[in-house]
């Protein structure tokens, strides 16, 4: 087990750099991580700590020591892959006892480890059968079997549940998180996935363009988002955004409502204004009360819940997370309560403005 | 609802005709052309050559039905038993060179480049420059470089020291037939290169960087997660240099060294013992039965090399799904 | 921080530049032993006969330079008639190839009937054995249609010789392509025909170069079957004439030199030219055969 610290970490490819300067404290025995659409330079980070990229500026340290030139079996690193990465001409056992064959490690030891890790994943019964006669879900519990026999101090895991379908997504989410609060070790973890993010992490880093946008915990990121960026990709529908405009003393107007109270501290903002708000957080009124008015265009009806996309007379549309039994049809009149409690507002540079904390809503 | 269907049934029988689906016009009308050329100018010659290795010629032109009496000829008769045995030890030793100089060459400048170095791309297209020249060129352009009337060998041998282990390689018995063999190799060693080269390709990053963070160096890498996963392509190199050996090499031979394969027979390979036996030279009259004979001796040895192949080889070297 | 790493990190660069080092000493001297034969014999063939003999790694320099021997080879070889008996045998039997070749794949590839998997290994078995085992007959069956010492038959041969593997890479590559777009197309009423050529020829173009490189090769610089079945002045390819034209001049070095140039040169600039498409087909057709 050990710590991560990554110290303005650059990562350049010919002149073009990728990453500029990533700071980072992973804690011992920590869950973290790193979430952002394709190409935010996740997976190259995670690369780096991995040892697989040559890192073009700063420090990697795990434990404590800088690991920047150390192989990557050196480091005390295990890694699970996207595409699973199982050798294909070795059966599970083999694939799971290679790393430390190859290290010399003494016989007993290695089919000790692998019987463990087999029965902690529950391969006992597959350990003779090749990559190619496994399922996707089995492929992926044997990539991680290969991790954990090599006893390492930090799992790194690129992308592990992407090429899994739905159901089992969700299953060796759970099994992954068991994995973690059993072996307490530090995990790493990259996905696109916000609700992975949300489910798995102890912290979330959510990244873009090769920069960190925020640190936090999930609930950190949801009640306190830093900008418009990671306010809108954490959360599922995203966060609704209207234009806003300055009306005085802390308030706000946004697509014709009439002022509105933010629970945000103030601060000097010259322009154009953002005001946020979750589907979740919406209300539906009858039509003429409430925040704004307007008119269903979709109702998606999931069952439990219904996403009603209404469009408001600002011609705006907003999304709101309504009630499975809602009878509201296309073309029907809604109003929407904004309860201000829930609202976010952004500067024009796309940051947040800090809100203050209120009864209960915010964690 | 069992009205609407009748009323239906009725209306597409009033209907105009309608294209139906199904049948096989278009099936046949797609196979027919490679069937019939195939057919006709590659099955049946190899069949007939199979008959015609059953006859034997009379001098009034007509054949007579001998059975294998031809095969016995080839095989046990003193005159053409030598030179038989003599062809396919040559073709034997011919696809031996191969094996452990062009296959394992073609191997190293394969993984060589797979390994992505600078103007790697440039180096792959230079050494893929002889491969394309017809064999008859190369095998001009050795002849004259290994000539003692030129000197070119000479020459260079002697510049760096080695000028006393130069000799007229190509006219030597001892020599003629492993030198035709480099030749050959330094013409094609292109082609395993090219096709050792696409499988390594093929192997996914992600398992190399999973060889990488398991702890194993580039070397290491190379033996226990690269060459087995390549070895169904080095099985179709082996089997693709064998066939070669009964084809290409002829044109080699015969543009370096004629037809008769000197000196004294030591170049001689099936290719040449065939086109002799059918068309004759100086002191042999040309005979089409004999000529099928060696023919369909090739033919099967081919194939026994082709079912070890498929069934001793192909068989434990597992595809890998990559 | 710790310092432990420098030592590692050192030797882990050192190590690294070492090897790149000794990957170019490998792959630079085989490429020189690759292209040396061609280099020599194409700047020999631009010296005179001195130039030759005496100094034969030199370059050409204004007292040994020369084009007698390609003077030779203009005025005595009928280079030009060869290379447009090489370049038809070649192009006709390339198109036949890949039309048929193609149509066969398609029909292997898209419909379920009873001979189609016997179809398929009779096909293959041309890949194994060479037709050349077959040339008593070949011989005797372009006599019988009075096609010897003409281009078809060398025609003929070379597509009956490609077809099969063709059939094979191209079949391999159609049972990949999407179904759906073929039979959108039958919804949209296309024949099969149309279907072919309009929906699966388009998207099986990079294959069919992969194809047509594979087959060029052999057809281009075959020997066996023009001495065999077209071996007349009139029907020589350049890989006979250039045989049979170096086979006269022996002791004229800078003719037969020239003659080889000839030979050559076209062959280095389309190579020059086509080498990306080249060796990215035969690539791409390695790995799916």
């Amino acid at each position: 087990m050990a710590q991560l610290v990554l110290q303005d970490v650059r990562k350049r490819f010919g002149k073009v750099e990728v990453i500029h300067g990533v700071d980072l404290e992973v804690k011992d025995g920590e869950f973290v991580v790193f979430v952002g659409p394709s190409g935010c330079g996740k997976s190259t980070l995670l690369r780096m700590i991995a040892g697989l990229e040559e890192v073009s500026g700063g420090d990697v340290v795990i434990g404590d020591e800088r690991m920047n030139e150390v192989a990557p079996s050196d480091r005390g690193i295990a890694m699970v892959f996207q595409s699973y990465a199982l050798y294909p001409h070795k059966d599970v056992y083999g694939n799971m006892a290679f790393a430390l064959r190859h290290a010399g490690e003494d016989k007993k030891v290695i089919d000790e480890r692998v019987r463990k890790a087999a029965d902690i994943l529950g391969l006992e019964d597959l350990l003779k059968r090749r990559p190619k006669e496994l399922s996707g879900g089995q492929r992926q519990r044997v990539a991680i079997g290969r991790a954990i026999v090599r006893d390492p101090a930090i799992f790194l895991f690129d992308e592990p549940l992407s090429n899994l379908d739905a159901a089992l997504r969700v299953q060796m989410r759970v099994e992954i998180l068991r994995l973690h609060q059993r072996l307490k070790t530090t995990m790493v973890y990259v996905t696109h996935d916000q609700v992975e993010a949300m489910t798995l992490a102890d912290r979330i880093v959510v990244l873009r363009d090769g920069r960190i946008e925020q640190v936090g915990t999930p609930l950190e990121l949801y009640h306190h988002p830093k900008n418009q960026f990671v306010a809108g990709f954490i959360g599922s529908p995203r966060m609704n955004f209207l234009p806003a405009r300055a009306a005085g003393e802390g308030r706000v107007t946004a697509a014709g409502s009439g002022p509105i109270e933010m629970p945000v501290e103030p601060r000097a903002e010259a322009g154009e204004l953002t005001l946020g708000i979750r589907p979740e957080h919406v209300e539906m009124v009858a039509p003429g009360q409430g925040t704004v008015a307007g008119e269903v265009l979709v109702a998606e009806r999931l069952g439990g819940e219904t996403f009603l996309h209404v469009e408001l007379d600002g011609k705006e549309t907003v999304v709101v997370k309504a009630d499975g039994g809602v009878t509201q049809k296309p073309a029907d009149r809604v109003g929407l309560r904004f309860p201000p409690e829930a609202l976010h507002l952004f500067g024009g540079d796309g940051q947040a403005f800090a809100r203050r904390e209120r009864q209960g809503v915010i964690a | 609802m069992t009205e609407i269907v009748e009323q239906a049934i009725g209306r597409s029988r009033t209907a105009r005709r309608r294209r139906k689906t199904g049948g096989i016009t278009h099936i046949a009308v797609f196979l027919a052309p490679t069937v019939l050329i195939y057919s006709i100018f590659s099955i049946y010659p190899l069949i007939e050559s199979l008959r015609l290795s059953l006859f034997d010629g009379q001098p009034d032109g007509s054949a007579v039905w001998i059975g294998l009496g031809n095969y016995a000829t080839l095989l046990f008769d003193a005159n053409w038993a030598v030179r038989f045995w003599n062809a396919l030890w040559n073709n034997l030793i011919l696809f031996f060179i191969h094996m452990i100089v062009q296959n394992p060459l073609g191997l190293l400048l394969a993984a060589l480049l797979s390994l992505a170095p600078r103007f790697g791309g440039t180096y792959r297209t230079l050494i893929f420059v002889p491969t394309l020249l017809s064999v008859v060129i190369v095998g001009f352009v050795w002849e004259l470089i290994l000539s003692p009337l030129w000197g070119v060998a000479e020459g260079m041998m002697s510049a760096v020291g080695l000028g006393w282990l130069y000799a007229p390689w190509l006219g030597l018995e001892d020599s003629a037939l492993t030198a035709v063999s480099l030749i050959s190799v330094w013409q094609y060693v292109g082609i395993p290169m090219m096709l050792i080269y696409a499988a390594l390709l093929s192997i996914p990053d992600e398992l190399l960087d999973a060889a990488r963070v398991d702890g194993l160096s580039g070397f290491a890498i190379f033996w226990k997660i690269k060459l087995p996963l390549i070895l169904p392509t080095l099985g179709i190199v082996a089997i693709l240099t064998y066939i070669g050996n009964f084809t290409s090499a002829f044109d080699l031979i015969y543009s370096i060294q004629g037809v008769l394969g000197p000196p004294d027979y030591s170049t001689d390979i099936m290719g040449t013992l065939m086109f002799r036996t059918f068309f004759g030279q100086q002191t042999q009259i040309g005979d089409i039965h004999m000529g099928a004979t060696v023919a369909s001796m090739m033919f099967f040895i081919i194939l026994i090399g082709v079912t070890i192949y498929l069934l001793g080889v192909q068989r434990r070297l597992t595809r890998y799904e990559m | 921080m710790s310092t432990v790493d420098t030592t590692r990190a050192r030797r882990g660069r050192m190590g690294r530049l070492g090897a790149a080092a000794g990957v170019h000493a490998v792959l630079l001297a085989y490429t020189i032993i690759a292209i040396f034969p061609v280099l020599i014999v194409v700047l020999n063939s631009f010296k005179n006969r001195r130039g030759i003999f005496t100094e034969p790694l030199a370059l050409p320099r204004t007292e040994t330079f020369s084009v007698e021997g390609y003077a030779t080879v203009l005025t005595e070889g009928n280079f030009l008639l060869y290379y447009s008996n090489s370049l038809i045998v070649t192009v006709v039997s390339l198109f036949l190839i890949l039309l048929f070749g193609a149509m066969a794949a398609h029909a292997l590839s898209e419909y379920r009937f009873k001979l189609n998997a016997l179809l398929g290994v009779y096909l293959i078995l041309g890949i194994m054995v060479p037709i050349r085992l077959g040339t008593v007959a070949i011989l005797q069956l372009m006599v019988d249609l009075s096609l010897v010492n003409t281009l078809i038959s060398l025609i003929l041969v070379y597509t009956a010789q490609g077809l099969p593997i063709a059939v094979f890479i191209l079949t391999e590559f159609m049972r990949t392509l999407s179904r759906d777009i073929k039979d959108c197309a039958r919804v949209d009423g296309l024949s099969e025909y149309r279907i072919f050529f309009e929906v699966v020829l388009p998207l099986v173009r990079p294959v069919l170069a992969t194809v047509a490189v594979f087959s060029m090769i052999p057809i281009w610089n075959d020997l066996w079957f023009p001495l065999i079945l077209a071996s007349s002045d009139a029907t020589k390819t350049v890989t006979l004439g250039v045989q049979q034209f170096i086979g006269q001049y022996t002791v004229n070095w800078s003719a037969v030199l020239a003659s080889l140039s000839i030979a050559i040169l076209p062959v280095l600039v389309l190579y020059a030219i086509f080498s990306r498409q080249l060796i990215s087909g035969i690539t791409a057709g390695a790995v799916k055969g």
